[in-house]
């Protein structure tokens, strides 16, 4: 699964699925509502061009024993992300397997309580394993409301 | 006594009658101040069931035994009264200037009773009390009337008001003060109308004296310390205000978005902090004494939506804004700036707006009785509504009486999203289900003012706990309610308090907050008394409710959470789950399984039993 990061801000809603026994990309918007396939093409360079019209920032990646996951940083943390994060989300490859935790010490924030840290906008252990598109989220416990 | 004046001014408005009395200590010490003195007084001299809008209605303005001293934002007060939006009671918290001066003029509590022939307000400078004609600025917005008030009695004093919407009486009527801070919720503002009472203009330089000037003076040095301290690391609060929230809330799914259709918005980078701070923020505006500083001047310089002034607030944004698909920033700047010219909640505002759009979306009602389309994310229509609702013309008649009588009047009373007939803020309980039976039990009626467990679910303060659980929720808002009964019958701002003067245990203890009301009242208090005291105020409330009409039939939520599952995001899925944790919170409150404290709890609490 790949998750938009376009400048609409959508996302996730627009996703794109190649599945590893096919060779076609399926290409999603769930902008609003249910997910809905709104194309199914032949993975070639062609299907970027288009996909970029849907989603322009589209970059296929493809490595063995990587994948792609997302760290989003809210509010302050925004600092601790390179320049090429949009909207404070930056894609990353990191090695199969790398934990919640692992992911997130890459970047300059507190671990610890003064950081809430939510795994696809779940609470989860920070020992949990990625998946390929998930989004790690950290921001500062400096409450609000 | 020390820390409270121990004073009372009660101005009856239809014989323009001014009094002062003495408050039995015993009752101070028992009641805390602020929140809690003002409900023994309503509870004991009041009928529950009079009605909101009528003279027979007590308005009292409270301040607590911490407000005026040197506490870190020891500058609030509560306004206090029966509301015409929910039947159930209403206590609204505001900052700003005006509760410190308030104080100073020698009086604890303001009561306001009975209702003025002719429009009025109240000038108070110590012991010289005057209602005056107020003629002139009736009418007139929040902005003008203050800048009026203040030129023809002094520029050393501070206004609370109410603007047209108070005056025509819309069920969202906030009293402003310092023109731009707001007893927002519950439409305190319509009694404040309903009374012919314009504003109240305080002043005055009795400080009430400390029981230990020297020691409070050390413990606001070293809380104000630690407060610097994370505002040097880089506090959220200090930078963005609360407009950083759409962000982490939009990330859990339980942002409002299009009257809680959904959990997320598509367009949030839109209208969070980060737009805001970089488009159109111009410096921080913190309340009297306050070191954190949330509050923010900001302008849309030009435009069609030109204006000046403060906000908005992540409660704005989530309800003008997100509630209503709202995703032009500079509009949704220029309807909170209107909000506060006219005086009104932004919340019950905006998500009444926003049931008027699924209404209208859905064909339930036309454009032709609401004079335009109004559709979500029209935020033209969104503006021409604010205003059509505080002077009551047209559809806006409907729109003043609020999201829960506007969607049963049209035979869709499933759109409201309302306990108690007050509508949600900021978090949907679908997705932090602690938040769910805050809302459903909630004295006030929907509010997370009133016991904001979204610091546990969704700030991890103290810590984070999971807010898809149910488990432990019971305990953990019984907690929050007493505690934030006990900050709003101090006088201080929860903003602060619950990160700086209460302990991080897993659940917030309230050991330093303690300290401070001893160093200022010299009441001796334990933490646990303080616990107990605030558990008095929120068991009073509910037999005020009860007594009002709106008892444990309203513990309740609406059908939109209890039947549909939210379509996206995190908490996908999921509804609010709130038979799982009604009856276990009715045993830790010391209630009946109906709802009803028991007798052993009222004797317990020292309360009257009938």
């Amino acid at each position: 699964m790949r998750f938009c990061q376009c400048e609409l801000g959508c996302e996730p809603s627009v996703v794109f699925d190649k599945p590893r026994n096919s060779n076609a990309v399926r290409i999603f918007v769930s902008a609003y509502e249910t997910p809905a396939m709104i194309g199914k093409l032949p993975f070639h360079t062609g299907i970027v061009m288009r996909a970029k019209r849907v989603c322009q920032s589209f970059l296929p990646r493809a490595r063995i024993g990587q994948m792609m996951i997302r760290i989003k940083m809210i509010a302050n943390y925004r600092a601790v992300l390179p320049p090429e994060a949009k909207h404070g989300v930056i894609e990353i490859d990191v090695p199969d397997g790398t934990t919640v935790y692992e992911a997130i010490s890459r970047f300059d924030i507190p671990l610890n309580d003064e950081s809430v840290i939510v795994l696809n906008g779940l609470t989860v252990d920070l020992n949990t394993p990625l998946k390929e598109g998930d989004m790690v989220t950290a921001f500062s416990a400096i409450a609000g409301g | 006594m020390y820390g409270w004046h121990l004073k009372i001014l009660r101005v009856n408005l239809t014989t323009h009658k001014v009094t002062t009395e003495d408050v039995d200590p015993k009752i101070a010490r028992d009641y805390l101040g602020g929140r809690g003195w003002a409900i023994h007084y309503l509870y004991k001299e009041m009928n529950p069931a009079v009605d909101p809008l009528s003279p027979e209605n007590m308005l009292i303005f409270a301040t607590g035994p911490l407000t005026a001293t040197p506490a870190p934002t020891g500058n609030r007060y509560m306004v206090v009264t029966k509301s015409p939006l929910t039947g159930a009671l209403a206590h609204s918290n505001s900052g700003g200037e005006f509760p410190t001066w308030m104080k100073r003029t020698g009086f604890d509590l303001f009561i306001f009773e009975g209702r003025a022939s002719e429009p009025v307000y109240v000038l108070v400078n110590e012991n010289q009390v005057e209602v005056r004609s107020a003629a002139h600025v009736w009418g007139k917005d929040t902005h003008e009337t203050t800048d009026i008030l203040k030129a023809e009695t002094s520029q050393e004093a501070r206004v609370a008001c109410i603007g047209p919407a108070g005056e025509n009486l819309a069920l969202m009527a906030a009293i402003m003060n310092d023109k731009h801070r707001a007893a927002a919720r519950s439409g305190v503002g319509a009694v404040m109308g309903s009374k012919n009472l314009k504003a109240v203009v305080a002043m005055g330089n009795k400080n009430p004296p400390l029981h230990d000037t020297e020691g409070m003076r050390a413990i606001s040095v070293e809380t104000s310390k630690n407060v610097g301290a994370d505002v040097k690391k880089g506090s959220n609060m200090r930078i963005y205000g609360t407009s950083y929230v759409p962000q982490v809330t939009n990330t859990l799914g339980i942002l409002p978005t299009r009257n809680f259709l959904q959990g997320t918005f598509e367009h949030v980078h839109n209208v969070d902090g980060d737009a805001l701070k970089d488009q159109y923020l111009i410096r921080h505006t913190p309340c009297y004494r306050c070191p954190l500083s949330c509050g923010r001047l900001t302008e849309v310089p030009d435009g069609p939506y030109k204006g000046k002034g403060e906000g908005p607030e992540y409660e704005t944004i989530s309800s003008l804004g997100t509630g209503c698909g709202v995703s032009n920033l500079a509009a949704l700047v220029k309807a909170n700036y209107l909000c506060n010219e006219y005086g009104m909640d932004t919340i019950t505002t905006g998500m009444t707006i926003a049931v008027a759009m699924e209404m209208y979306e859905k064909g339930y009602i036309s454009e032709e009785l609401i004079g335009m389309p109004l559709k979500f994310g029209d935020h033209d229509a969104m503006i021409a509504m604010i205003k059509k609702m505080a002077y009551n013309e047209g559809f806006g008649k409907d729109l003043a009486m609020g999201s829960y009588r506007l969607a049963e009047k049209y035979g869709h009373p499933e759109l409201a999203v309302t306990t108690r007939k007050q509508e949600f803020p900021g978090y949907d309980p679908r997705g932090s289900q602690g938040m769910g039976l805050l809302y459903a039990t909630s004295n006030k009626g929907a509010s997370h003012m009133e016991g904001d467990v979204a610091y546990e679910e969704v700030f991890g303060v103290p810590v984070k706990e999971n807010p898809h659980s149910t488990e432990g929720k019971p305990e953990l808002v019984k907690h929050f309610q007493d505690s934030f009964a006990l900050i709003d019958s101090s006088g201080l701002c929860v903003f602060v308090a619950i990160r700086y003067v209460f302990d991080k245990n897993r659940l917030i203890w309230p050991q330093t907050l303690a300290a401070m009301m001893n160093l200022s009242t010299g009441a001796g208090y334990t933490p646990e008394e303080v616990m107990k005291a605030a558990d008095r105020v929120y068991t009073l409330e509910r037999m005020f409710l009860i007594k009002a009409g709106s008892g444990p039939e309203w513990d309740v939520l609406p059908y939109r959470m209890l039947h549909e599952p939210l379509p996206d995001g995190p908490a996908k899925g999921m509804v609010a789950e709130l038979d799982k944790m009604l009856p276990e919170f009715y045993e830790k409150r010391g209630w009946d399984e109906k709802g009803y404290p028991t007798k052993e709890k009222l004797m317990e609490l020292g309360l009257p039993i009938n």
